[in-house]
């Protein structure tokens, strides 16, 4: 029976029906008999010590059980940081404040009780007498003299330096240049919104001494690890079962205080505890994304070939090192080079911190910033060049005969074809055509139409052990049960992404079994072997190479097997779809339905040197990472009177490598572009000067919705990676890395012929607005000739 | 965070004054007062709950009345905790007599810092809903005098 081709086949995802007819469990839909709830106090100034904390009156409150401080619970370690990179000034990171605090929501307190209400009434009652200090808001004041220290090992507020390139030779190119241009660009915080926020429940066992916590992680067993640390449990036992988890985005890529103060009121208490973080909450109590000041410099020689670029990157990592924190910015150093061809560049990274929420990872994380800069400036340069941004893209591009490629940066492009993206992105959007219409519509006069083209590359497939972190590989097994169905373990912990599909697809192939009789299992670390979770566009391409590994392990067996049965060699098996013949022989032949069956309730029909089972585990650990790339472009037209932008088109072709499922790789650039879209329009935290959120909940935090996006139009090409025996490279994150630098680029278009070379994000109707009041007063005023509106980076405000 | 406004009340300016220092009028006009009690001379631990913008919320904390110029002005300084919120407020109080005689003008002028869940929720809306809460305490204040 010939198995129809899976992969690449356009198939709808399994994990769909009981998402959407509400079947599934979240750790909210946990309900245990003798419960407790939890709820965190949190500090209501960013910055301040502690004098005291009277949890009396909270003790005394109905339904509470228990009051914990800093002072009544023992960690045997603080919160996990993953990078500790030399030089970094870090600070022990406790899950409650003992005696300061760093940001508004910082861990105070935490209070059980018998309901969550007579918890969250209960927390109120707990007085805690703080003494203020500044708050550190702006991330290029906080290293001014003067700006409070936060923590008293890292004066002023620097968590550390580093940098990538040559600076000698960066600087000789910058002298040598016929043209230079240069940008302060604002890469501004982002709030991550999971449609589910966090959650924990933890339930400790005093007869078999067994902690289970569920957690909405993205990280099982690193979660399992570190909290087996921080209890002193022996890790063995302790279990973490993440469930269904709705959405994670890099933000539950950590360790948090509230799975360490749970798990360990669940010990103290002998009860099962949980806590439920609300939206607010989420909003202080869970890591930020982005967050950057960047100044970028490029030096073109006189043909206009790049023959230079300089960065300074400002990065605000908030008032802790969360487990990514410091990682993060540098990964914006890795990525400087984009798709160009750069014979000379040079970084320097400051990270810094404020009393603002951590930063840490947000989809791309680091990759969104570095990108933006380098499309940004290159855009820029383009224009004072006088040259097409496409054709000036066109002649700085690594030409495909060049990979692998060593950029400046330090790092190994793996394979690329930038042209061929660019090409099908600009014949996808008839480019001639658009530039035609957009002189029609700026000739009216009502609207100003812009078009932004981006050529974005990411470094994906996280990670290669070796580039830091020991921790990158990844694991899988497969395994025959006896009835022929199979059942895939697989050490990443999908969210969102659909691994319980594609790598069904796989399986499905690989094994010649039709696709309903496979299972994918994640997520519990009682059933799945050790595994690193999802972040960093690497389920498919590095949890996906170990299941190639693992099917090629298990078909080898089942070669052997069918060998013995077919009474021929394993080396004259044919393993074809799910026959197994003799070579040449096709009508000799077995199922693999029976070779399972035979593996374990036959076995007395196999040799003693074939072991029962059918079933293998392999691991992958990556020898570099994969480089995804594509082109975007983004059509805008802004309405002269309001400053509204409005998104007129979005073309994105992304070349994500081999594709496994293409209504997948559809639904993650669906996702990566409105996000991405949402920091170049919507998005953005604000913080008073005392560093109190101004958009603190989803009222004044916009997120992109629906009706403010175009239909996307969409393809690709496809150059697979030699980094993994799939060819696939990711594409979690590149909607978010290409969409963001491409409708900036398309707002400044429309607005360019103004003097504007940036517009700040998020591009509100404001902030165009301002700008074209000032153009408008500029032209009608003759003394003020000369001043070019918002050409100084920071316009609109 | 300025609170700033002015409102005229049909009174005498020495009448106005002794009911904006009386504590038992401050008891009863401080919206949703519920303990107000001395602790020294022209200082006072309060109990109140209010609705400010979305967040309705128990709060206490002290209200203090300093640099008096009798019938002319007063400082008046409030701190308030509670539901994970703080607030700290100071500003001026002036009483002038109105152009038509007979009423009396009271402009308040002050700097309100909201910190915690009301900064978060409610940033935008505040200023709307501390002036609401400043229009009803003079307004009681000159129902008051007319009883």
């Amino acid at each position: 029976m010939a198995v129809m081709r899976m992969v690449g086949a356009r198939v709808k995802r399994v994990e769909d029906p009981r998402l959407i007819t509400g079947q599934s469990t979240y750790v909210d839909d946990i309900r245990m008999v003798d419960m407790l709830y939890g709820v965190v106090v949190r500090s209501p100034i960013a910055h301040g010590w502690i004098r005291g904390i009277d949890a009396a009156r909270a003790r005394a409150a109905p339904g509470v059980v228990a009051v914990y401080t800093a002072q009544d619970l023992h960690f045997d370690g603080p919160l996990p940081n993953a990078w500790t990179l030399a030089g970094v000034h870090t600070s022990r990171h406790d899950p409650l404040c003992k005696d300061k605090v760093r940001m508004v929501g910082d861990p105070v307190a935490f209070v059980v009780a018998e309901s969550r209400y007579a918890a969250r009434d209960a927390a109120d009652l707990v007085d805690v007498d703080y003494e203020d200090l500044p708050a550190v808001v702006d991330v290029e004041r906080a290293l001014q003299p003067g700006a409070a220290t936060i923590w008293d090992n890292a004066p002023n507020n620097e968590a550390f330096r580093t940098e990538v390139g040559d600076k000698a030779a960066t600087d000789a190119a910058f002298q040598r240049a016929a043209r230079t241009v240069s940008l302060r660009l604002v890469n501004q915080r982002l709030i991550p919104n999971p449609m589910e926020t966090r959650g924990v429940v933890a339930r400790w066992e005093r007869g078999p001494q067994q902690l289970t916590v569920w957690s909405s992680s993205q990280i099982p067993h690193l979660l399992r690890t570190n909290l087996a640390a921080m209890l002193d449990l022996p890790e063995h036992r302790v279990r973490v079962i993440v469930p269904e988890v709705g959405g994670g985005f890099g933000c539950k890529l950590n360790i948090y205080a509230e799975e360490a103060l749970t798990a360990r009121a669940a010990t103290l208490l002998h009860r099962p505890v949980k806590w439920i973080e609300d939206r607010r909450e989420s909003f202080a109590a869970t890591t930020h994304g982005r967050g950057q000041v960047d100044y970028v410099e490029l030096a073109l020689d006189a043909e206009s070939k790049i023959v230079g670029l300089r960065t300074r990157i400002v990065a605000d990592l908030g008032a802790y090192a969360q487990i990514n924190t410091e990682a993060i910015p540098t990964l914006s150093n890795l990525v400087l080079s984009g798709c160009y061809d750069i014979p000379a560049l040079h970084s320097e990274l400051i990270a810094v911190y404020t009393t603002l929420p951590p930063t840490d990872a947000y989809r791309g994380a680091g990759r969104p910033e570095g990108v933006h800069l380098v499309e940004r400036i290159v855009d820029v340069a383009a224009r004072e060049a006088g040259i097409d941004p496409a054709e000036f893209r066109r002649r700085n591009f690594i030409p495909k005969d060049r990979f692998p490629y060593t950029s400046q940066a330090g790092v190994d492009y793996d394979s690329g074809d930038y042209e061929a993206a660019l090409d099908r992105a600009l014949e996808m959007a008839d480019y001639p055509a658009l530039r035609a219409e957009q002189r029609r519509v700026n000739a009216g006069g009502e609207r100003l139409m812009g078009i932004g083209i981006s050529s974005y590359i990411e470094l994906s497939g996280f990670n290669p052990s070796g580039s830091g972190g020991g921790i990158g590989w990844e694991s899988s097994t497969v395994r025959f049960e006896p009835s022929g169905k199979v059942t895939v373990l697989t050490g990443v912990s999908p969210h969102g992404q659909g691994q319980e599909t594609t790598f069904a697809q796989i399986v499905s192939d690989e094994l010649g079994v039709p696709f309903e009789d496979i299972v994918v299992v994640h997520g519990d670390t009682a059933t799945v072997q050790y595994g690193m979770g999802t972040y960093g566009s690497r389920g498919t391409a590095v949890g996906g190479a170990a299941l190639m590994r693992a099917t090629d392990r298990v078909r080898a067996k089942a070669k052997r097997i069918a060998a013995h049965l077919l009474e021929a060699s394993p080396e004259d098996v044919v393993y074809d779809g799910g026959r197994l013949h003799v070579g040449g022989l096709p009508d000799r032949a077995v199922t693999i339905q029976e070779v399972a069956k035979t593996a374990y309730l036959q076995v007395d029909r196999l040799p003693q040197e074939i072991e029962p089972g059918l079933e293998a585990t392999a691991a992958f650990d990556p020898t570099n990472f994969t480089w995804p790339f594509g082109t975007h472009i983004a059509v805008v037209e802004i309405e002269r009177e309001t400053g509204d932008v409005e998104l007129k088109r979005m073309v994105a072709v992304d070349d994500c490598g081999r594709i496994i499922s293409p209504l997948l790789v559809a639904g993650q650039v669906h996702g990566g572009l409105t996000q991405g879209i949402g920091q170049a329009l919507f998005e953005g935290a604000q913080f008073d000067e005392n560093g109190q959120p101004l958009t603190g909940t989803l009222m004044d935090y916009a997120l992109p919705l629906a009706s403010g996006l175009p239909r996307f139009e969409l393809d690709h090409t496809e150059t697979p990676t030699p980094v993994n025996p799939l060819g696939a490279k990711g594409v979690g994150e590149a909607g978010t890395i290409g969409a963001t630098p491409a409708v900036c680029n398309a707002v400044v278009d429309a607005l360019a012929h103004l003097g504007v070379r940036d517009v700040e994000m998020p591009i509100t109707a404001e902030r165009v607005w301002r700008i074209l009041q000032e153009a408008e007063r500029v032209a009608v005023s003759p003394g003020a000739s000369g001043a070019r509106p918002g050409v100084e980076g920071g316009t609109g405000r | 965070m300025q609170v700033k406004g002015q409102t005229t009340i049909k009174a005498a300016r020495g009448e106005v004054w002794s009911t904006l220092t009386d504590p038992d009028a401050l008891r009863r006009c401080l919206p949703g007062c519920q303990r107000f009690d001395e602790v020294a001379p022209n200082e006072w631990e309060a109990a109140m709950t209010v609705g400010l913008a979305a967040i309705k919320g128990s709060y206490t904390g002290r209200v203090r009345i300093s640099d008096q110029e009798p019938q002319r002005s007063y400082r008046l300084s409030v701190e308030g905790d509670g539901g994970g919120s703080r607030i700290r407020g100071a500003g001026l109080v002036t009483l002038e007599d109105a152009a038509d005689g007979g009423a009396t003008v009271v402009s308040y002028d002050g700097d309100a810092q909201v910190m915690g869940t009301l900064a978060a929720v409610g940033q935008r809306l505040l200023q709307p809903a501390a002036r609401m809460l400043a229009d009803q305490f003079f307004a009681c204040i000159g129902t008051r005098l007319k009883e």
